[in-house]
């Protein structure tokens, strides 16, 4: 009996669900600047994932600054290794970093925010006092002196280390969005039907910054590429020979871009790094279509 | 009348406004002293600013009173238990004005409605539906299934007033705190969510308690209820509505009669407000005495600026707090 209505109960709940997914897909194919950014990020996480099994590891040759060519798409480096092998090679651990350092300042931002901006008073000054002082650090420098301290191993401790440094931004959008939330009559409503704080929290204020947590994730995507590609160009991270930041410094540091034949030598991380970025902003439009009922009703 | 549900006992609420170094202190309820029984329907009225929505969210237990107490059934509520306090919050709900506010934006009708079902477990899982269903017919948005799975934006005003009265139906309540329930709706509309109002309380024989400053409108709603004038953050009579119409004794309530509208243009534009001056004085800097001297067209200097009037019981209950009133039966 009671398993029957649970099934009952979760049936309908799940043909809600897949009858906003098919309503999310309309208003998602609609959308062709957002359509553009989730292709453009398939097709990064595709190669990330499987373009190594059919593309061979760069390897060092005598051809070296070989021009495009059909064999090498974007020619060959200093020691002869083909560029797109290492652009492929170099996009698995950027998108860990990304997504990994995405989330994970998300998570801290949303948490810290949240308790800050909902309970006020001495806990928010106590939050927001450290999240100032953090802010007030310049990061790029930051890194350089972290460097020489810690040994940076490997990509997920470099993102869990960016993270904790670099939520204080994210965390003040979150308190001020929980702010003015919780000033809205529809949260004393629920206190009025006996709700607590943390089910007011989970259920009614973050589903309504849900989009905008999303976006969060992408955007600090976004930002942790350009802290891992500057840390790279400027020799920090010396565990990847494959980094789009290190070929960029190689490329810089041969004087590729003198030579037209080695053009495409620098271009290809540019590249490489603006279209991830781009996919990556225009993703974020996406999400707002998916999760934001205003936008996916149409109206 | 029915027994003593909610009893407010020499209630103030003052809040501190300003910066860092030039704080005030603001009384915004000043010794408030009222019963309100079982069933009956209540009236607040008053100008904005008079403190009559905070006096609400104080009975509904979301302002804590500086100082005083608030009975519920007979017990303190500041000194209630969890579950206490738990079962005052089920019991005493508060319907906000603006439907466009008290809504969530991204749940759906059905969401908003299941909700306080399933927390407090008033009908079997298996019912949750049904019993939405039920609360949608009950506040007459027919068919249900056409409004289930609509978001608020999709929504009237005056639709969605009716879902936030769903939503307090939901938890079947005995006290129903309506802060001027009709005010952001389109007029065309008030007079169904009214009605609404009023059949919910013949089904349910709940405690009404309307918050306006539209004297025709609660006049629809409790006619045969009792309807308490406040001024400034104080109660200046407290009687029965009719009353209060007929028989008026507080200045300041002829006077907020005087100003309502005639259906003969004439009139109206004839009338005169009968006011020494026409500024309310400032909430923050409260004028001494009785708070209304300063426009009162009776006031007599020496007494009314001096000496603040108690609410007293001048005929059988028809409570004014006013020198002349009672220097008049005397």
């Amino acid at each position: 009996m009671a398993r029957a209505s649970l099934r009952k109960t979760y049936g309908k709940a799940l043909s809600r669900t897949k009858e906003n997914l098919v309503e999310a897909f309309h208003a998602l194919v609609e959308d062709k600047l957002a359509m553009s950014g989730l292709i453009i990020l398939v097709v990064f996480v595709l190669m990330g994932l499987i373009g190594p099994f059919f593309i061979p590891p760069p390897t060092p040759s005598p051809n070296i600054y070989a021009p495009p060519s059909l064999q090498h798409p974007f020619g060959t480096d200093f020691q002869g290794e083909d560029i797109f092998a290492k652009i492929v090679y170099g996009t698995t651990s950027m998108l860990i970093i990304a997504f990994v350092t995405g989330i994970f300042i998300t998570i801290i931002a949303v948490l810290l925010g949240s308790i800050a901006g909902y309970l006020g008073g001495y806990v928010d000054n106590v939050i927001m006092g450290f999240a100032d002082i953090l802010l007030a650090i310049p990061q790029l420098p930051l890194f350089l002196i972290l460097a020489v301290l810690v040994k940076f191993l490997d990509i997920v401790s470099l993102a869990l280390l960016i993270s904790a440094l670099s939520w204080p931004t994210a965390a003040r959008a979150f308190r001020s969005q929980f702010l003015s939330l919780k000033e809205r009559d529809f949260v004393e409503a629920s206190r009025l039907l006996g709700f607590n704080s943390l089910e007011i929290i989970v259920y009614d204020l973050i589903p309504n910054i849900l989009p905008y947590i999303l976006i969060n994730v992408v955007l600090n995507a976004v930002y942790a590429i350009y802290i891992v590609t500057s840390l790279a160009y400027l020799g920090i991270i010396p565990f990847e020979s494959n980094n789009w930041g290190i070929m960029l410094y190689q490329a810089w540091a041969f004087g590729t871009i003198y030579n037209k034949r080695t053009f495409m030598y620098i271009m290809a991380p540019i590249g490489a790094i603006v279209f991830l970025q781009l996919g990556l902003l225009l993703f974020s439009r996406a999400l707002e279509v998916i999760f934001n009922p205003r936008v996916r009703t149409g109206e | 009348m029915g027994k003593e549900l909610i009893k407010l006992m020499n209630v103030y609420v003052s809040f501190r406004i300003g910066g860092l170094f030039t704080k005030v202190l603001v009384n915004v309820l000043r010794n408030i002293n009222l019963i309100i029984y079982d069933g009956e329907t209540l009236g607040l009225v008053g100008e904005s600013g008079c403190g009559k929505t905070t006096l609400g969210k104080v009975i509904a237990g979301l302002i804590k009173p500086t100082s005083g107490k608030i009975l519920y059934k007979g017990k303190d509520i500041s000194a209630m238990t969890k579950d206490e306090f738990l079962t005052f919050r089920r019991e005493v709900q508060y319907l906000h004005q603006d439907p466009f506010s008290s809504l969530n934006p991204v749940q759906t009708v059905y969401t908003i409605l299941s909700r306080p079902l399933i927390k407090h477990k008033i009908v079997d899982p298996s019912n949750v539906e049904e019993e939405v269903m039920e609360l949608l017919r009950m506040v007459g948005l027919t068919p249900p299934s056409d409004f289930m799975y609509r978001y608020p934006h999709q929504l009237s005003g005056g639709q969605r007033q009716r879902v936030a009265l769903a939503r307090i139906m939901s938890v079947r309540p005995k006290v129903l705190i309506a802060d001027e329930p009709v005010s952001m709706i389109d007029v065309s509309q008030r007079i169904g969510i009214l009605r609404l109002l009023l059949d919910l309380r013949k089904e349910t024989n709940m405690t009404i308690i309307y918050i306006t400053h539209d004297l025709a409108t609660l006049r629809y709603i409790s006619r045969e209820g009792r309807v308490a004038v406040m001024y400034l953050g104080g109660m200046v009579e407290l009687t029965d509505v009719e009353r209060l119409l007929t028989r008026p004794l507080h200045p300041y309530t002829q006077i907020l009669l005087s100003a309502l509208l005639e259906p003969d243009p004439n009139i109206t534009r004839n009338k005169k407000v009968n006011l020494r001056s026409m500024d309310i004085p400032s909430i923050v800097n409260l004028p001494p005495g009785c708070k209304f001297h300063t426009r009162c067209p009776y006031a007599i200097n020496g007494i009314c600026d001096v000496k603040e009037p108690d609410l007293v019981e001048v005929e059988t209950n028809h409570y004014v707090a006013c020198h002349l009133v009672k220097g008049d039966l005397k």
